[in-house]
């Protein structure tokens, strides 16, 4: 490249580098200026500079107490993302309102789903999880590591509650099982009514609070696992919403119900 | 139990294996903060409830790309934050998604080891005092683009201002905080000057 050309280039990506540091650059911008990054040692420094300043603003704001329920959302949400076999082929796995975000992300060599085969990461503690699922509550497409690792040498205590059916649906019948160390709850259900098509069953946690989405399924029979501190709740409740991607709140008629 | 446990490193390594428990031991330790910056870009409870709710999933897909030689736990966690806040932002005020911050560690290289113990020293306080010694006019062009996602272009639109200004505000106002923040004596105004310790 013609030397002028080079000081150029080199002052207008300077220039840009603020906005760039931000955020604030429209995507031709932001090509432009890691084109010029890779090569230039001067605006790299420079940018190690400005991220400083970035990464201050954050901070300077004060931090506010999210609700309770949100905790359980982002425990439901990430639990139902990593019982998903195949994410992007069950969207009905997801949560709503994060498809938007889900939708643009860029491609990226590294596995973007880390829990996406359960079964190809044999850890020993992972087996040992396994074992304590299966033996507790039947197959489940689900990824968990057990909290600590003081937990491996003793199980915990499960304790199953029955799935008790209600007059929209008499056949339905399963079990609750919940693991109090993991802050598990292990759902087990068989024969819920069929659904209509476009609908989904959702899972709601009820509590002070109300009823908080615990995750959607699809099939009459079958496993679902919940991370939740039961003592919050009072009931499980299963209703048929809305589906791919299931309610904020339930508007069906409860098919089944636990009491917790 | 989650206090005395395991280092904010340690715990994004245990999410990128699939552990979900240091995932919400990770929310327990941020989530005020993340809360915090979201209800401050969103202004009101729901939405930013469900910026943290994205981000959290996201940081759950893209543990495994977290490197710790370029930038700080905390800082990579409510830089993601920060994205799903201004993403839900700009998608409520219908206007097209800020692509550039998309990868929150990509364009992160190795930082300098000068610059990476500031970041790691600076409290609310300090950067509080910085950015009010700022002059005004860096100040506004900085939160417009931080708080308010707003592209350069939409900063000088609004503002009336030529590109050229606003470009410049934005990286002088930054290097000028920079500078601040890597002054010694924390709280000290009036010395704006930048000072690089050469």
């Amino acid at each position: 490249m013609e030397p002028n050309l080079t000081v150029a280039r080199h002052a207008a990506t300077r220039d840009l580098l603020g906005a760039f540091a931000l955020g604030a650059v429209d995507a031709e911008e932001a090509a432009s200026v890691r084109a010029h990054l890779a090569t230039c040692a001067e605006c790299q420094a420079e940018m190690a500079e400005l991220w400083v300043a970035v990464d201050s603003l954050p901070v300077m704001i004060e931090p506010m107490d999210p609700p309770p329920a949100l905790r359980d959302r982002v425990a439901a949400a990430v639990m139902t993302e990593a019982a998903s076999p195949a994410p992007p082929a069950i969207p009905a796995s997801r949560p709503p309102e994060l498809a938007p975000a889900i939708a643009p992300a860029p491609p990226v060599p590294e596995p973007i789903h880390p829990p996406a085969s359960f079964w190809s990461r044999a850890t020993p503690w992972a087996a040992a999880a396994a074992i304590l699922l299966l033996l507790s509550a039947g197959l489940l497409v689900w990824n968990l590591r057990l909290r600590e690792q003081i937990q491996q040498a003793t199980a915990p205590i499960a304790e199953t509650i029955a799935l008790a059916p209600t007059d929209a649906a008499p056949d339905a019948s399963g079990e609750v099982t919940y693991l109090p160390q993991d802050e598990l709850l292990m759902l087990d259900v068989r024969d819920l009514p069929p659904l209509e098509p476009d609908q989904v069953y959702e899972v709601w946690l009820i509590g002070a609070e109300g009823p908080v989405p615990a995750g959607t399924f699809d099939q009459p029979t079958d496993q679902h696992a919940i991370v939740a501190d039961r003592d919050r709740y009072d009931t499980l409740a299963i209703t048929a919403e809305p589906g791919p991607l299931g309610t904020e709140a339930p508007t069906g008629e409860i098919v089944a119900t636990a009491s917790l | 139990m989650t206090d005395l446990g395991p280092g904010d490193d340690e715990l994004i390594a245990a999410v990128a294996r699939g552990d979900q428990p240091a995932l919400l031991a990770l929310y327990d330790r941020h989530g005020r903060m993340g809360y915090g910056l979201a209800y401050r870009i969103l202004g009101d409870a729901g939405a930013a409830e469900e910026a943290v709710q994205d981000a959290y999933l996201r940081i759950w897909r893209r543990a495994s790309t977290f490197d710790a030689s370029r930038g700080g736990a905390r800082s990579w966690l409510l830089t993601i934050v920060h994205h799903c806040a201004i993403d839900l932002l700009r998608r409520r005020a219908g206007a097209p998604p800020v692509v550039a911050g998309l990868d929150e560690m990509a364009d992160r290289r190795s930082v300098p080891d000068a610059w990476s113990e500031v970041s790691r020293r600076i409290e609310s306080e300090q950067i509080r005092t910085a950015v009010e010694t700022l002059p005004g006019e860096q100040r506004r062009a900085i939160e417009m683009a931080f708080f308010d996602g707003l592209t350069h272009r939409e900063i000088a639109e609004r503002d009336g201002l030529p590109l050229g200004t606003v470009k410049g505000r934005l990286r002088l106002g930054l290097k000028r905080l920079s500078g601040l923040l890597a002054e010694p004596a924390p709280g000290v105004t009036g010395t704006a000057e930048l000072n690089r310790g050469t």
